[in-house]
């Protein structure tokens, strides 16, 4: 079976295996990026972000969590996934019709595992053979963030985005390992690296302490069965779902998920400009055990943006919604926030934060963000291929945008390599990474501090008959110098820190630890001046026996040449 | 800073050789199935004499048998938006033209030889193949049935007995497992009057031209069957699929052996996108 062969057998089989193909979902180019991409910019408070590059919403608001043994972790939480249309062109009987279609269905609000990452493949008509799909895997974290996987062997997958999450075989679901070595399955951590375990059944979980524990309830099905003991509004509760797990004492803690019919458009068919609508059931209100709830509040446009939370406390956030630039050539826009309403609940009012930006993704387009006393800052980004915007300054303002009241400015050099991921859609770039960031105040002091990364591993290009071998980084920073204030420009480097990681050779049992992927496991930190040795510290974990600390002793500083990268 | 660790694989030897299995036996059912292997898909007895019924009811092998090309005409409207629009189904073989005018517009789909393109308001831009192969002539299930009883590529396996629409059904499934994208764009499923064999539905797969593994699931629902040169066609099809309003085709003229010229399959030369 040649390459090709096997490319296209696994892309088909997944596709079948997870039922999702979508490609510009799957693909996340930076219009419709659910999440928190890696090294991507962000705005907000405690439980939710706004990005600075595509100005989405992303939502993180806990929900219970349960401490356990060792390093292990069991929590939900409550995440918003942007609804997002595809353009599909379809030729049937009625010819060609292009269509954009939402490509989720049921809630955006939903309570999941704060830990869990699925598996999704791409398939893209390869580029000037459009009869050749080319296939590849993702990682999918709760909050919608992907992550794509290089094959580094048949078995062996490693992100490409310096996350260092690794999966050994996407292709029958995914059983995830973070870059502290943890194992982590779709529902939730399974095992920490001391080889404390979480017993899972299906989307039920024994925790390490006997507590058995239901995954919450995803999405409301079926007929009505009224509002139980769901509060009213804003709109009527169709149905309501009990969530029942262990509480303090042994007992039981309830949570009532209270869903109600939002009418949203589903399908924007633009050969005929005909639109369908469709009531989807959306999370409105949680009812906590001591009887306060969360509520949410759902814009009647056919969006249906989430457009104002109410917390437990009485306080809210309220969001206004506007449509955001495509990069993909998606017809229908994604949405972005436009402005974001605090109000505490404290007496002294409404808070506002205005995002005011264009959103097209182009070298020098900018988001500004205004916040209630009127102070901005302004984020502008930089794309390293269509589609792959990041942000490069950051300027700080006192009052209005102008020179006079700059006070600040933050500039952010990354570093790419080539794709061969997303191509045929102009995502050229992978390994983007923050290499240099500066820091120059208005009296013109400057300071800088920069970043070297590991060098990373080597992968399999994704496209058919393509023996090319691309580098993936780990996305550990090997080497960080920090420079003193200039006037100007950076003064001088006043410390660099080199620090040599476990599963890096020729450190003791290298091999095991990126076995293991225990990527942030440190062997030694090494501070210099840039020539001088000032400290060093060296770590030891399984094969290092317990040294003294020789307190009370005279120093016994190990004075070798530092041999790490 | 130390803490003990107790070293373990990564990779558990029978979890992966399980998975590994499991992956091949999905490789092997998605790209294995009619390659090679001697036996050919799949073609029970029953399913190939529920198809062989069908076709009885709707006057018979040797009649469809010998059609050569068609052309049907109607009109169609879309449910919810009153609009209304002619179309044209011309078809040879594998070989299709499809037109719809809706008012001032010309919209066509043409199958053109391995190489399908749309045209519309004059635009010519190229389709991939593999929708056009997710495009056989469903809609005229005669001919669709001869062709599928002969093409021995096809798997075709009786499902069971069901109900469409509150009448009794039998459901047969049809797909060209081939090759990958064949088994990804082809399979459809028939579902036939269990007393009169007429078809009731076919259910598909409808591929965008985006993306094949992203497609929807389209129905034919056929109605109102009519004799035409003693062949029973339908004067009414259905056409529901995720997400879109139905539409409704009325058919107006069913004309067979015209001798519809290759050409019509085709784009006009020098255009294209």
């Amino acid at each position: 079976m040649n390459r090709s062969r096997i490319l296209w057998a696994v892309s088909v089989g997944a596709i079948l295996l997870f039922g999702c193909a979508t490609p510009a979902l799957c693909q996340d180019t930076d219009d419709i990026q659910q999440g928190i991409k890696a090294y991507g910019t962000y705005r907000g408070g405690d439980i939710d972000l706004v990005s600075m590059t595509n100005g989405s919403l992303t939502l993180n608001i806990p929900l219970v969590s349960y401490p356990q043994r060792g390093k292990l972790h069991l929590g939900y939480e409550l995440v918003y996934n942007r609804k997002n249309y595809i353009n599909k062109t379809q030729c049937i009987i009625d010819t060609c019709t292009e269509h954009a279609i939402l490509n989720t269905f049921g809630s955006p609000l939903i309570a999941v595992s704060d830990r869990g990452f699925t598996a999704k493949v791409t398939t893209v008509a390869e580029l000037g053979n459009p009869n050749v799909l080319v296939g590849w895997y993702s990682l999918v974290s709760p909050d919608g963030g992907s992550h794509i996987l290089g094959e580094v062997s048949s078995t062996d997958y490693e992100t490409v985005d310096g996350t260092g999450l690794y999966t050994n075989n996407p292709s029958v679901g995914a059983v995830a390992y973070d870059s502290d070595g943890s194992k982590i399955g779709t529902y939730g951590m399974l095992e920490d690296t001391n080889g404390n375990q979480l017993a899972w059944s299906g989307s039920n979980v024994t925790d390490s302490v006997g507590r058995s524990i239901a995954y919450p309830p995803q999405q409301f099905m079926g007929s009505s069965n009224g509002a139980g003991t769901c509060p009213t509004g804003p709109l009527p509760v169709y149905g309501n779902t009990t969530w029942s797990v262990p509480g303090p004492a042994g007992g039981t803690t309830n949570f009532v998920f209270c869903w109600a019919k939002v009418n949203v458009v589903i399908n924007y068919d633009l050969s005929d400009g005909t639109q369908v609508w469709s009531e989807q059931s959306y999370l409105q209100s949680i009812v906590l055990s001591n009887g306060t709830n969360w509520t949410f509040q759902y814009s009647s446009d056919g969006n249906g943006d989430l457009t104002e939370i109410t917390l437990p406390t009485g306080g809210t956030i309220t969001y206004g919604w506007t449509d955001a630039g495509s990069c993909s050539g998606a017809w229908k826009y994604p949405r972005a926030v436009a402005s974001r309403s605090v109000n505490a609940n404290d007496g002294t009012g409404s808070h506002q934060w205005t995002y005011s930006g264009l959103w097209t993704y182009q070298n020098g387009s900018a988001a500004t963000v205004t916040d209630p006393l009127g102070n901005n800052i302004v984020y502008t980004v930089a794309g390293f291929g269509v589609c792959q915007s990041y942000v490069t300054a950051v300027n700080y303002y006192q009052g209005a945008v102008q020179s006079s009241n700059l006070l600040k400015t933050v500039t952010t050099t990354y570093s790419t390599t080539p794709s061969p991921f997303g191509q045929d859609v102009g995502q050229n770039s992978m390994n983007i990474v923050p290499t240099q960031v500066t820091t120059a105040w208005a009296n013109g002091k400057t300071s800088q501090v920069t970043n070297s990364y590991d060098s990373g591993f080597s992968f399999m290009s994704p496209r058919p008959n393509d023996n090319t071998l691309f580098t993936g980084l780990y996305g550990k920073v090997t080497v960080e110098k920090e420079y003193d204030y200039g006037s100007g420009s950076p003064g001088l480097l006043v410390k660099q820190t080199n620090t040599s990681y476990m599963w890096q050779s020729p450190n003791p049992n290298h091999s095991s630890y990126l076995g293991n992927n225990m990527l942030n496991l440190v062997y030694s930190t090494q501070i210099t001046d840039g020539t001088t040795q000032k400290a060093y510290t060296q770590y030891g974990y399984d094969e290092t026996s317990t040294i003294a600390s020789g307190l009370g002793a005279s120093q016994n500083l190990d004075t070798s040449v530092w041999t790490g990268m | 800073m130390a803490h003990s660790f107790e070293t373990k694989k990564l990779v558990c030897p029978e979890s992966v050789s399980a998975k590994r299995f499991a992956l091949f036996l999905l490789v092997i059912s998605m790209v294995g199935i009619g390659r090679a292997q001697g036996n050919g898909p799949e073609r029970d007895a029953t399913a190939l004499s529920t198809l062989a019924n069908s076709i009885s009811a709707m006057g018979g092998t040797n009649g469809w048998g010998n059609i050569q090309d068609w052309t049907i005409t109607g009109s169609v409207s879309t449910s919810g938006s009153g609009q209304q629009a002619a179309f044209s189904w011309i078809g040879a073989g594998p070989e299709f033209r499809i037109e719809v005018d809706p008012g001032e517009n010309t919209n066509l789909f043409l199958s053109g030889h391995g190489s399908p393109a749309r045209i519309s308001n004059g635009n010519i831009s190229f389709i991939n193949y593999f929708v056009a192969r997710a495009n056989p002539p469903l809609y005229l299930p005669g001919v669709r049935l001869v062709q599928e009883l002969n093409n021995q590529q096809l798997t075709i396996q009786y499902v069971g007995t069901t109900s469409v629409n509150g009448v009794a059904a039998v459901q047969v499934h049809v797909s060209d497992n081939s090759d990958a994208q064949g088994a990804l764009v082809t399979p459809h499923d028939w579902y036939f009057d269990a007393t009169t064999f007429l078809p009731l539905q076919v259910t598909m797969r409808l591929p965008p031209n985006e993306d094949p593994g992203s497609y929807s699931n389209g129905t034919l629902g056929f109605g109102s069957f009519q004799a035409v040169n003693g062949l029973l066609a339908p004067s009414q099809i259905v056409l529901t699929s995720d997400n879109s309003n139905a539409k409704t085709f009325t058919i107006a003229s069913v004309t067979f052996n015209s001798g519809v010229l290759q050409s019509e399959f085709d784009p006009p030369q020098g255009g294209g996108q």
